[in-house]
């Protein structure tokens, strides 16, 4: 028994250390980025989160919040490479995940590979491309390979897409269909700064300001951490807390006053996602164990693209994070 | 000589006559009832004693103040009843007419009746109502008192008791979340071996997020650690009525947490701590209730959000 004992007394002590560990490095990543991007540390936690999750993350913000700077310097500080799509109503499916070439000297047909093919892919405006484009992309989040003509490719790991969408200018563009929000693990609304550190953005980038950032963080070292993340403990009542906030937010459950406001509620693949994000958000606190802190934390970006509002909730102008909210203030916490 | 002789012949033929039709005697006599009015029948009962045989006659002969509506003889040996039903209409002592009974005549009988008119009075006094009974006024009094009294309750709890009342009972509910919560304290205290540290943890903090809700108006039930120390934070800011209670709230929900979804050990003695610790803020909260309503806002505590 005390054998036992000791044994859970050392694993927890190893997890701890790994804890803070991996803390350290996630520290140290996010300073690289603040080296390039200030404030938005909410938007960089969002994108380490996704990483860590094994997500992809949807981006919503206006032009000129830094999205694009923020993934690149992602990719700069992770030892990953980079590509960027930008979304265009032109841009075909092969444009994305490549296509069959005919060698001339060989007399054969060998596959170029697209874009796609990179550990970190930023898809700029991916509402601004037409749906098979969009399929195209979705299907490699979700398959994680892609075939070209006859050969199915492995895409490389890890592989991290953030998508963007501009919330204002939706004339032209080809809103995603619900089903393929969902296979977003994160949609996360980007903010203007507060003016301290637009005052701040001021002074730095006034001049030309092309700052170097360091790799601090290795493909090795990402599944290390990932490692750490699966160790972190869920209670089952958390685990309970995380089914019922999504059950919550169906109209076949329970009945609950905000029901009304609700056209459909959020799928089981938000629970999963909610419990995985719940536990990186414990990491990014240097927590062995999930707390409903954790849980209330990321839901609203978990939670948020899921659940789609009614026609009565337009009218009175309750967006789908005020839904999140309401359902956040409504069902009890362990 | 002859004439005398014939005078004694007389008297004493006059005399045995005589003595033959009335040789009787009333034995006993019975009046039912007792004391008779105009108008009401009365029953005549009287035992003679006689040697004759009675015969009751044909034909009655009716007095002028009444009449007599029934004659019967019982017959015995040497008494007999006579038992005559007879109604007068006027009052006084009223002589019966002589009753031949054949070989026997009874007479010089009389009844006395008595009038309910009083003396001088002439004709009848109008009916009126039915007689009360005993106690009928006080009862009728007591009967018109409590109408009263309900009629003045109701106008009262329609009007300002209303409001009297409305206040006393709100009074009385606002206080259960307390009430309840340091009775939770007490047997948390007292039962402290007998619960798990898991048990005791949830136990208490759903008390405290029951009384916090009841007190801020806010659902504290969904409230985690963080945001009931943010609202706590925020209430002493705002009105200062909390003064002190965020931080030792803090050091009791960290604990809670740990021992709730960590499963970390808490010992005994800072178990019993925790429990004074949440007795004193409830105390503090609850000695500036009203002006703790007043200072709450928004929806709940605020949480650093991923991507809020």
């Amino acid at each position: 028994m005390s054998e036992q004992n000791s044994k859970t007394k050392d694993a927890s002590r190893d997890l701890d250390r790994a804890i803070i560990r991996a803390s350290k490095r996630l520290d140290l990543c996010r300073d690289e980025i603040g080296k390039a991007v200030i404030g938005q540390r909410e938007m960089i936690n969002g994108r380490l989160t996704g990483i860590l999750a094994g997500g992809h993350v949807l981006l919503e913000g206006v032009p000129g919040l830094a999205k694009t700077l923020a993934i690149r310097s992602l990719s700069q500080v992770l030892d990953a490479s980079f590509s960027r799509i930008q979304f265009t109503p032109d841009l075909l499916p092969a444009d994305l995940v490549g296509t069959m070439i005919y060698r001339q000297q060989t007399g054969e047909f060998i596959a170029r590979k697209g874009p796609v093919f990179s550990n970190i892919i930023l898809a700029d405006e991916i509402n601004r491309a037409p749906a098979k484009v969009q399929s195209a992309l979705l299907e490699a989040m979700q398959e994680r390979q892609v075939t070209i003509g006859e050969t199915t490719f492995e895409l490389p790991n890890p592989f991290f897409v953030m998508a963007t969408q501009n919330p204002i200018e939706q004339e032209g563009t080809y809103p995603l269909p619900e089903a393929q929000l969902d296979r977003f693990i994160m949609k996360l609304a980007i903010t203007y700064p507060s003016a301290g550190e637009e005052l701040d953005i001021l002074r730095r980038v006034g001049i030309e300001y092309d700052p170097k950032l360091d790799t601090v963080l290795f493909a090795a070292d990402i599944q290390e951490i990932r490692g750490v993340v699966e160790k972190i403990s869920v209670d089952e009542r958390i685990e309970k807390y995380i089914v019922e906030l999504v059950t919550a937010s169906r109209k076949h459950g329970e009945p609950r006053s905000f029901h009304r406001y609700i056209e459909f509620g959020a799928s089981p693949r938000a629970s999963i996602y909610l419990y995985r994000c719940a536990k990186v958000h414990a990491l990014f606190e240097s927590r062995g164990h999930v707390l409903p802190d954790d849980v209330k934390a990321v839901a609203p970006a978990v939670l948020r693209h899921r659940i789609i509002p009614s026609y009565e909730a337009e009218s009175e102008q309750l967006s789908s994070t005020d839904l999140v909210d309401l359902l956040l203030s409504t069902v009890p916490v362990p | 000589m002859k004439r005398p002789a014939l005078m004694v012949v007389f008297l004493l033929v006059g005399t045995w006559v005589a003595v033959s039709q009335s040789s009787y005697v009333i034995v006993d006599s019975v009046r039912l009832p007792a004391e008779s009015y105009v108008g009401d029948p009365v029953e005549l009962r009287y035992s003679v004693r006689s040697q004759a045989t009675p015969a009751v006659p044909d034909d009655i002969g009716q007095p002028r103040w009444g009449e007599i509506t029934a004659l019967r003889v019982v017959p015995g040996a040497g008494v007999f009843d006579l038992r005559m039903t007879v109604t007068p209409y006027e009052p006084g002592t009223l002589a019966l007419p002589r009753i031949d009974l054949g070989e026997v005549r009874i007479e010089g009988l009389s009844l006395i009746v008595e009038s309910i008119l009083a003396p001088g009075e002439v004709g009848l006094r109008p009916a009126h109502g039915p007689q009360r009974l005993p106690g009928t006024q006080a009862a009728l009094l007591l009967f018109g008192f409590g109408i009263s009294f309900v009629i003045a309750l109701v106008l009262y709890l329609l009007g300002p008791g209303r409001r009297h009342i409305h206040s006393i009972v709100s009074r009385y509910r606002a206080r259960v979340p307390y009430r309840k919560l340091l009775a939770r304290v007490q047997l948390l205290e007292r039962d402290i071996k007998r619960y798990t540290m898991r048990e005791f943890y949830i136990v208490l903090v759903e008390e405290l997020q029951a009384f916090m809700t009841s007190r801020v108006e806010q659902n504290c039930m969904a409230a985690t650690a963080t945001e009931l120390i943010e609202l706590l934070s925020e209430l002493e800011e705002s009105c200062g009525a909390t003064a002190g209670t965020a931080a030792p709230l803090e050091e009791v929900l960290t604990a809670a947490d740990s021992a709730k979804f960590a499963r970390k050990t808490i010992r005994r003695k800072k178990r019993s701590r925790h429990l004074k610790l949440v007795h004193a803020v409830a105390v503090e909260l609850e000695s500036h209730r009203t002006k703790l309503r007043r200072s709450v806002r928004g929806p709940r505590g605020q949480v650093s959000r991923v991507g809020a």
